[in-house]
């Protein structure tokens, strides 16, 4: 390009002064002592140089999502820990996003089914009439729960995935409160939580959620009714879609 | 009743097949040739439809029914994909003019330019065009033959009548942007770049938003940049480049050429994080030696030395091996077709000349041209050894030997070019490796002993729906192109 030839004009203006220079410069290196040139040396490479730190990266978010929706219509899940039973869930929510930290959850929706395992009746069955008491288990049932909540997301990042792909990452925290309905009682639920969302496209999305559905159950399958503190440890995965679409500005 | 009917037809297809059968043993008459061959073609029976409009050809005794004959020959051969054949059947009917079927010549002329500006040989379709009488080219496909004789006339070098005719496709024409395209080709030859970057725009523009155009749009834009670059128009050249996204094939020339103007207004934060992308390992095999020499220029500016020794250092690594291999290419390599050969089979040419080439727009498509001609070769084999299909694949024969001649020149020249380039890009680092010495000597000299490392308090603070990410020494994909530089000049004055 002609205005390469034009910075190298100057070069070459600066190639002339190399003669008179390199004399100056060959005797600095003469009769300095080698210490002194040694430090020269050092300062002219420390001088020299550009550290990583001056040099930044100034991109465009993947997705925005102040004012938009994250609508969740396919959740599914479970709390896979209980000793005797086991709950599924298949749910769907919706996010309104304040700003790219904050977010309202309102509602959430996750219908369960519970199952019982084996592991009561196994017992049960080897016992007589007349031998120690029969091992009761309160089967109360889950319906569902219907809550809402905030969500708080600090954090935002990128996953590199086997130097192939690169998804878009970020941590969330939330924190609800709702209904749980059993199948005798309805109870006060809070439920604390943490998940990461996956983004595939600015409109598209993947969310993992682990959420502790906790309520005071009222057991009476002992005559006496009976407070106790249940803890429902659920994960679960789902499917968002973000709306409406991001501006491109 | 329906029974009846189905009854009368079969008995009537019994009593005439034996008579179809007869005619299909014995030579069809020229007349029912044609006739026949419709039937088939409508019947969708389209390779037993080419024999028959062969047969009409060959006994054809008017251009009349010739001509009709190579008119729906063409279409029948366009129903089965072999694109080349139907457009050298749509330009034989051009070849004679006949006033006895004039309402063909208006589709045939369509057809044929359409073809053939999809297998990128628009000119060829020019030339039989020109010959023809103006009269037998109707208004309707007025800007069609507009577009190919100035392509003929444009590839032959006469820039004045291609221009002429470019000038005459309408803005309704869908040939219009290509022609707008390439008058500012001839403005620019002419270095009326004022000129050059208005058509340019109006070619950009007629390009719209179709998804075909794409690329169309995108080398529009880019020249629309560099006139305004050539024409000094710097600023505007600059907001050009940096309407470009990474999509774009011409993604790392935008890079490279956008820190050109960038240089020119001083702005080093934006030239060297384009080029801190041009220089990442992404490129070590693309031919972006000009970024390398570039870069230590603008670093020579900033009195970054160490820096730009670095970089130098970086460019003979990488660089001076290729050269070596770029040199000893041009001695081995024979003729053009040894660079076609040398790049078709990927082998006995160095990876990043091969990597630039397949850059270039020319070559790509001219690649996927001789793609879709050897496919043909291959269909049109597998269609029978009839004298039509003989002459047709002799035809596809000879269009893909030309096109891979065509190609393997291109490719010399680029290889002479880039070798020029890289020999002139040697001597240039090589200069700058002397100026460092100098600039060393006038930066202790200047300051009477040397300034205190200046520490640079980056600016984090980035606008709103944009990230910061720090650079730790780590690429990542996506962020190339988003590299910006917070370094200051270390010069004493």
């Amino acid at each position: 390009m002609k205005k390469h030839q034009r910075t190298h004009k100057n070069m070459k203006k600066l190639f002339r002064s190399l003669s008179r220079s390199f004399y100056l410069f060959a005797g600095l290196c003469v009769f300095a002592p080698v210490a002194g040139a040694n430090i020269i040396e050092e300062q002219l490479t420390e001088i020299g140089q550009v550290p990583n730190e001056e040099i930044v990266v100034v991109q465009r978010q993947y997705t925005r999502k102040t004012g938009r929706f994250e609508l969740t219509p396919v959740q599914v899940g479970g709390v896979p820990f209980g000793d005797f039973r086991r709950t599924l869930f298949g749910g769907a929510s919706a996010t309104y996003h304040l700003n790219d930290w904050l977010g309202f959850e309102v509602p959430a929706f996750a219908y369960t089914k519970t199952f019982f395992s084996s592991f009561t009746s196994n017992i049960n069955a080897g016992q007589t009439a007349a031998g120690a008491p029969l091992i009761n288990v309160d089967e109360q049932r889950l319906l569902f729960f219907l809550t809402g909540g905030v969500q708080l997301t600090p954090f935002y990042g990128k996953l590199s995935t086997f130097s192939r792909y690169i998804a878009y990452i970020e941590p969330f925290f939330s924190l609800n409160a709702g209904l749980a309905r059993t199948e005798t009682s309805n109870y006060l639920t809070v439920v604390p939580g943490l998940g990461f969302r996956l983004f595939f496209k600015e409109w598209f999305s993947m969310r993992f959620d682990f959420r502790n559905y906790i309520y005071n159950e009222r057991s009476v399958s002992t005559g006496t009714p009976v407070d106790k503190l249940r803890m429902n440890y659920a994960f679960t995965v789902s499917l968002s879609f973000w709306l409406p679409k991001m501006p491109s500005n | 009743m329906r029974l009846a009917v189905s009854g009368l037809l079969i008995l009537s297809l019994g009593s005439f097949a034996p008579s179809a059968f007869a005619e299909r043993r014995n030579a069809p008459s020229k007349a029912s040739a044609l006739e026949m061959g419709r039937v088939q073609y409508e019947r969708g029976r389209f390779a037993r439809s080419l024999e028959l409009f062969g047969d009409a050809v060959n006994q054809s005794d008017s251009p009349a029914s010739r001509n009709l004959a190579y008119y729906y020959q063409g279409l029948a051969l366009f129903e089965l994909g072999l694109y080349h054949s139907s457009y050298v059947s749509f330009r034989n009917v051009l070849l004679t003019a006949d006033a006895g079927n004039r309402q063909i010549y208006e589709k045939a002329i369509r057809n044929a330019v359409v073809i053939s500006d999809k297998l990128d040989m628009p000119e060829r379709i020019g030339k039989a065009l020109v010959a023809l009488p103006g009269s037998f080219i109707s208004t309707s496909v007025a800007g069609h033959s507009n577009y190919a004789m100035g392509m003929h006339y444009f590839t032959s070098g006469d820039d004045s009548k291609a221009s002429s005719y470019f000038k005459s496709v309408s803005p309704e024409n869908p040939f219009y942007a290509k022609a707008a395209f390439q008058l500012g080709v001839i403005a620019t030859r002419a270095r009326n770049y004022n000129e050059a970057g208005a058509l340019f725009e109006r070619a950009y523009q007629a390009a719209g938003k179709d998804k075909d155009k794409y690329s169309q749009r995108e080398l529009a834009r880019l020249n629309m940049a560099r006139t305004a670059y050539s024409f000094g128009q710097i600023e505007k050249s600059i907001e050009l480049y940096a309407q470009f996204t990474s999509s774009s094939p011409h993604w790392l020339t935008i890079l490279l050429e956008a820190s050109w103007p960038l240089l020119r207004v001083s702005d080093t934060t934006v030239s060297l994080g384009n080029l801190h992308t041009v220089l990442s390992p992404f490129y070590h095999e693309d031919l972006v030696g000009e970024g390398y020499v570039l870069r230590a220029t603008i670093l020579f500016s900033l009195c970054k030395y160490e820096e730009m020794r670095r970089t130098l250092a970086q460019f003979f690594a990488i660089y001076d091996p290729i050269l070596r291999s770029m040199q000893s290419e041009s001695n081995r390599f024979a003729g053009d077709d040894t660079y076609y050969e040398a790049f078709a089979a990927k082998k006995g040419m160095h990876r990043a000349f091969l990597n630039f080439a397949k850059r270039d727009e020319g070559i790509t498509k001219a690649m996927k041209v001789l793609d879709t001609l050897t496919k043909e070769r291959k269909e049109l084999a597998r269609l029978g050894r009839n004298e039509t299909i003989l002459r047709l694949a002799k035809l596809v024969d000879e269009a893909i030997d030309s096109n891979q001649r065509d190609i393997g020149r291109d490719l010399r020249k680029m290889h002479a070019r880039k070798l020029k380039e890289l020999l002139a890009q040697r001597e240039q680092a090589n200069y700058l490796k002397v100026e460092i010495v100098t600039g060393e000597k006038e930066l202790i000299e200047g300051q009477k002993g040397l300034p205190p490392k200046r520490v640079v308090d980056v600016e984090t603070s980035v606008g709103e729906n944009y990230h910061f990410w720090p650079y730790a020494g780590e690429y990542w994909e996506d962020e190339l192109g988003a590299y910006v530089y917070t370094t200051e000049s270390s010069c004493v004055n």
